[in-house]
């Protein structure tokens, strides 16, 4: 298994909220947090260490770049290393992106080319990755807002095909699905019927934001009914998994969060109950 | 002797001597502080949202040129002094 | 190089570089990761400098970043690594000319930054020196945490600057014609970053010893500043601050 996170709803632990979820301990199945904002040590990591003891962690990975042509950064990946082998997390997850070109970063996650080429050089720095931290990753797919113009694979195949190379699971992000679905006509039966059900992990949720003609994947708002309808159908397709309520910018109350994820925990609660009936 | 070696031959005796005590006090209740944002605290990156796997929700107007003027506390140190020399 | 390598490498350099034509990648998409690239970068360090923030209000802070970002890519995937030579940026750039002591309050924050995130060393502990003969104690080389540096300003008094000027605070006149001072940051025992001000001999004998060099050798340098500079009080002092590593 690449996870052993509870397949119930969880919500992104950020710093407006570390006080109040110490110290509350709300109920929710699980927290998830930005790898990289734990590297090193001090004071995020030893808060951090209070929080494993009392919740399942996820830790979500937003720096390595693995579909960059260049090689993972090793001073990267050793924080990584040190950061997992401190926390134990239930899961641990990057994306299929890149952001850098030697030593030039963008700290985004940028869109990759879906080629054969591709796929040999970046199997190999997810294998590495996985190599250096000792445990499977989980690789989400992406919200894009421009593509390579020779793609020969769509972006549910290059992730189908990294996980039967390296075996690796999936997250997937339902709102970057629909937001590819908006921007670029992503095939979204297509894309679903790509995906292997069993090494799939995690989902996602998140609220977007219109600029212009794109819908942008800001995670600043509630999530939109699109994207609960499309959750529904992610539930029908692959059945219930762990699934994160992400909200990073104009972040709200903590009750809002925990609200989401209740509309989370529901569907997943009646999923669940059709397929007992299956 | 020379007076470095005279120094360092006692302050070095002294702190054996002193051992342990002169070692950093343990915090008792560390975790007090999570969450409490303090000067000299620099828990930026995941306060501001960064590091977050979204995109930038606002968007920024680059003037072209530099044209601000400070104004902040500085002012309340008066004007620009000269360094000592 | 292959087609998909000169892609990406091509990509990086355009949202580095607004002035190269869009034509390649498509306009609005690059737009948006250009945007997102410029506003991360001024956010992260407008965050790292709280009292920068302070002494010359949102607005210059702003421009001082976003003139910072144009000329310094980023050269990590970790947004904590962003912003290190922003003191020496502000020290070079014209229009702040008139605010000669922000650089280093800028290099102050930066080193209370990285005191807030470092790696947590192992202590040293005295005992190590009880093993070695005294006589050999001058050839000493010690080390330090990584939470651990030193700060200097020739000119002026930078650790009564950010003590007056710390968000939140009232803040309150210094005066900048006291001189060049020094600082410790280290980590404090509740894991908050802390600082102390140094003497120059002090100071001296510190970056002496971060540079690699002997107990003695560092002493001699302190000495030279000051002839009577003590060492017991600041070794102790590097102790309970937790700056010595094993």
């Amino acid at each position: 298994m690449t996870t052993t996170l509870p397949a119930a709803s969880g919500i992104g632990l950020r710093a407006p909220h570390y006080r109040q979820v110490l110290d509350s301990r709300p109920a929710i199945g699980w927290l998830e947090v930005h790898s990289e904002n734990f590297f090193d040590g001090g004071l995020p990591l030893a808060m951090l260490r209070r929080v494993a003891a009392d919740y399942p962690l996820s830790l979500h990975g937003v720096g390595l770049g693995l579909g960059s042509a260049s090689r993972p950064d090793p001073t990267h990946l050793a924080s990584l290393k040190r950061l997992v082998d401190a926390i134990e997390p239930a899961a641990v997850s990057e994306h299929l992106a890149f952001n850098h070109a030697g030593q030039r970063y963008a700290n985004d996650l940028l869109p990759i080319p879906y080629t054969r080429a591709a796929l040999d050089t970046i199997a190999a720095h997810v294998a590495e990755a996985q190599d250096a931290i000792g445990r499977p990753l989980l690789l989400e797919n992406l919200s894009s807002y421009l593509e390579y113009p020779a793609n020969e694979l769509t972006e549910a195949e290059f992730l189908a095909e990294l996980v039967s190379r390296t075996g690796c699971g999936l997250l997937l992000d339902v709102n970057n699905l629909y937001v590819n679905q908006q921007n670029l006509g992503t095939d979204v039966d297509a894309f679903l019927a790509a995906l292997p059900a069993e090494t799939i992990g995690e989902y996602h949720l998140a609220g977007y934001s219109q600029r212009g003609t794109l819908l942008i994947d800001t995670h600043s708002r509630p999530v939109h009914d699109a994207v609960w309808a499309l959750y529904d159908r992610v539930l029908a397709h692959f059945g219930p998994r762990p699934t994160l309520i992400e909200w990073d910018i104009d972040i709200p109350p903590l009750d809002t969060l925990l609200g989401e994820a209740a509309k989370a925990q529901r569907r997943l609660d009646a999923d669940a109950t059709r397929g007992d009936a299956r | 002797m020379k007076a470095s070696r005279t120094l360092i031959a006692s302050a070095l005796g002294a702190v054996v001597a002193i051992g342990a005590a002169s070692l950093p006090a343990q915090a008792a209740e560390k975790e007090k502080c999570f969450g409490i944002a303090t000067a000299g605290k620099n828990d930026c990156a995941s306060a501001s949202g960064l590091h977050s796997c979204a995109g930038q929700a606002k968007t920024d107007h680059d003037p072209g040129d530099f044209k601000y003027v400070a104004k902040g506390s500085c002012q309340q140190m008066g004007g620009m002094l000269q360094p000592k020399k | 190089m292959s087609d998909w390598q000169r892609w990406q490498a091509g990509l990086i350099a355009a949202i580095h570089d607004p002035a190269l034509p869009d034509t390649a990648y498509g306009a609005d998409g690059l737009a948006v990761y250009r945007n997102n690239y410029r506003v991360g970068l001024i956010d992260t360090v407008k965050s790292l400098y709280p009292v920068i923030a302070q002494l010359v209000g949102d607005d210059f802070l702003t421009g001082l970043a976003r003139e910072y970002v144009r000329r310094t890519p980023s050269a990590s995937g970790n947004l904590h690594r962003y912003g290190e030579g922003f003191g020496n940026f502000v020290d070079g750039f014209e229009p702040a000319a008139d605010l000669p002591y922000l650089g280093g309050v800028a290099r102050l924050e930066w080193a209370l930054h990285r005191a807030y995130y470092a790696v947590d060393a192992t202590q040293f502990s005295p005992a190590t020196l009880a093993a070695i003969a005294p006589e050999s104690w001058g050839e000493l080389c010690l080390a330090f945490q990584p939470a651990c540096a030193l700060v200097r300003s020739a000119h002026w008094p930078i650790v009564a600057i950010w003590q007056a000027h710390r968000p939140g605070g009232a803040p309150s006149r210094v005066d900048l014609g006291s001189g060049g001072e020094n600082a410790l940051v280290y980590r404090q025992p509740d894991l908050e970053a802390g600082l102390l001000p140094l003497s120059d001999a002090d100071a001296a004998f510190i970056a002496a010893l971060m540079g690699g060099a002997t107990l003695e050798t560092a002493t001699d340098a302190a000495l030279t500043l000051d002839a009577d500079f003590d060492l017991q009080p600041l070794l102790v002092t590097l102790l309970q601050t937790g700056c010595l590593a094993a």
